[in-house]
């Protein structure tokens, strides 16, 4: 009896880090749900997709410490793969001709669909992982690049099944504030348990020392490869999300711009651990929602105030530099939020006590 | 149970494993690292490898542990030819190493960096971090098992690394100077540390270092090294009245200067 109960508090505590992070996401989603207009509400959820986005970069990211800027591309890969199995079964035969017959005069339910399509990002990620995760440093970043580069042309000039430059649009909107908060939580538990499990540790190993985590028997591709993986699938899952969200599907969604605002958010969060990927989202969405408020005007007694459009990228521009400068490790600096709060008690990603040493 | 109770002597008859270089070159572009060494270990022998700066020892080991391919020559272990393999295969094999340049993960605890090294047995992260305990209470580290490794001093900073070589379960370590920047007192530590280590984890060390009095009091043989050629092999005492010891170590020609870009 009390051995269970000890092991329950044992796993409630190996849980913390997870809890307090997705707690305050329950919160919200229900705060926005019940007082937020539908304008907050649509924020709100738009935030929680980004933060299954940036966890999905982070697992990767942040545990190998290789820069990918490839994510997007799994996020398009996926977006499109739900929208052929989902979307618009009376135009679909003429405007995507060129899908296979099987899914042209198919609609598939939303979840099996959802699978489907995570399950062929996870798959791309893996075949491009084969190749890519041979690679380090720069040479990762400029290799992920061209593989997002390869996705987007491609995509955007396969007409008869992307509909090319052009906007998909009708495609079903299920996405909710719920099935985000759902998605995000899903996202940041997955997160954890593998930045605990041994390929997760192995590949924080290998961040730290290439060739020494080769000399204890790790093997760098392998355990990138696992964790490139995974990340392809959550990113996947983004994907889904905003096809389902916004209902509207263009190739340029999934390009640069995202690919620089997420990793943003992380290194502003902190690459290191799961609680910066989260606290990195929150921030900025914050800060980005106040500027583009900001830039419509608000009204202060008889005049509209109002700052010239474009301030907000000015904002994050100066926001990133001033991390970049002062604190590069991010706002959570590698630590994982613990309970109790206290000080100079930092945790490491295994949620493991960090001692000073003597 | 000592470690006197072994037998002691010349390499043949110990029981166990054999790691054997033969005949190994190593050139980049022109100069010639390595020149035809050969190198001998047994799982239960402490073997000293010294040698002035340049001579080649640091890239010894990165040819025994894959990380550095011989121009020539063969490596084997039980006569299983070891040159395609890559290092975390040799790792898997036995063969465990520690670096010149310390190389812990330094943002990880002590115990995880000792836990991630028993992995590729493929035992359960509970088991390897059963086993991290044990070891880190063996080595005296226990007080610091909680603390990020790059947080330690000199002294732990080098005993963690032994820790984490004898944490793959290997049957050979190759350390690469333990004791540098260790005052006397923690050399003393390591030198019973060290000397423990065949009898307490059965496997072989292979011991490079500068400091003589380490190599002196631990070693059963002696390998000197001098411009990437063996040139001399043996017990301690006929070592430190070989000539051509003497000529390498104090003669008047200067070292090669350490340094290159390879793996330290
Ligand atoms: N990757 C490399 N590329 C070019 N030259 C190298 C490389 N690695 C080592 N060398 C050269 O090979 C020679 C042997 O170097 P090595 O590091 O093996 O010496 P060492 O005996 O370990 O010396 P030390 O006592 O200074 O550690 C040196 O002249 C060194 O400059
Ligand atoms: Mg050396």
């Amino acid at each position: 009896m009390i051995a269970a109960r000890n092991n329950f508090i044992c796993h409630l505590k190996a849980a913390t880090p997870v809890l307090l992070l997705i707690v305050p996401l329950v919160l919200a989603a229900l705060l926005a749900d019940q007082f937020g207009s539908i304008g907050v509400l649509r924020s709100v959820t738009e935030a929680l997709i980004k933060i299954v986005v940036v966890v999905g970069l982070y697992i990767f990211i942040g545990n190998s410490g290789v820069i990918s800027l490839g994510g997007t591309a799994f996020m398009a890969i996926a977006a499109y793969a739900t929208t052929w199995q989902t979307c618009c079964s009376m135009m679909k035969p003429m405007v995507m001709s060129g899908l296979p017959e099987f899914l042209k005069h198919m609609t598939v339910p939303f979840a099996p669909a959802a699978l489907i399509a995570v399950a062929l990002a996870g798959l791309a990620a893996f075949i491009s992982g084969l190749v890519l995760m041979r690679l380090s440093g720069l040479a990762a970043a400029i290799g992920t690049l061209a593989l997002l580069f390869i996705v987007n042309v491609t995509y955007s000039n396969w007409d008869s099944v992307t509909m090319g430059a052009s906007s998909v649009v009708g495609i079903p909107t299920y996405v909710t504030v719920w099935i985000a908060l759902a998605a995000a939580s899903g996202s940041i538990v997955v997160a954890y348990l593998f930045q605990i499990s041994r390929a997760g540790l192995a590949l924080r190993a290998t961040r730290e020392d290439e060739i020494a985590a080769q000399a204890v028997g790790i093997s760098i591709f392998r355990t990138r490869l696992l964790a490139f993986t995974i990340s392809g699938a959550v990113l996947g899952l983004a994907g889904v999300l905003y096809a389902h969200f916004l209902g509207v599907l263009a190739i340029d969604m999934f390009f640069m711009q995202l690919t620089f605002l997420s990793l943003s958010m992380l290194v502003v969060g902190g690459m290191g651990s799961l609680a910066g990927a989260v606290v990195g989202v929150v921030s900025l969405s914050l800060v980005i929602e106040l500027f583009r408020t900001l830039e419509r005007g608000i009204w202060l007694g008889e005049t509209k105030a109002s700052l010239p459009a474009g301030s907000q990228e000015l904002v994050l521009a100066v926001i990133m530099l001033c991390i970049l400068i002062w604190r590069r490790e991010g706002i959570m600096g590698w630590k994982e939020i613990t309970w109790p709060f206290t000080r100079h008690q930092p945790v490491s990603a295994s949620g493991e006590k960090i001692e000073a040493a003597a | 149970m000592g470690i006197l109770d072994l037998p002691r002597g010349g390499p043949s008859g110990y029981p166990g494993s054999r790691l054997i270089a033969e005949g190994v070159t190593v050139r980049f572009g022109g100069v010639s690292a390595l020149s035809g060494v050969d190198l001998e270990l047994g799982q239960s022998e402490i073997v000293g490898l010294i040698g002035p700066n340049g001579a080649g020892k640091t890239t010894l080991v990165n040819v025994l542990t894959g990380f550095q391919r011989p121009t020539q020559g063969k490596v084997e272990l039980d006569g299983l030819d070891l040159r395609s393999d890559k290092p975390f295969q040799l790792a898997a094999r036995g063969i465990s190493r520690t670096f010149q340049a310390g190389r812990l993960f330094r943002r990880l605890t002590v115990r995880e960096n000792l836990e991630v090294a028993g992995f590729h047995t493929g035992c359960t992260r509970r088991q390897a971090r059963e086993t991290a305990d044990r070891l880190l209470e063996e080595l005296d580290l226990t007080a610091f098992a909680g603390s990020t490794a790059g947080s330690l001093n000199y002294g732990h900073e080098r005993r963690v690394g032994i820790g984490r070589a004898l944490a793959t379960k290997p049957k050979f370590v190759l350390m690469d100077e333990p004791a540098s920047g260790m005052n006397d007192a923690e050399c003393e530590e390591l030198v019973a540390c060290i000397a423990g280590i065949p009898a307490q984890f059965g496997c072989g060390v292979l011991l490079i270092e500068h400091n003589m009095k380490v190599i002196l009091n631990a070693c059963e043989r002696i390998q000197v090294m001098d411009g990437g050629k063996r040139i001399a092999m043996g017990k301690p005492k006929a070592i430190i009245t070989d000539a051509r010891v003497r000529a390498a170590y104090f003669g008047t020609r200067h070292a090669t200067a350490a340094g290159g870009n390879g793996i330290h």
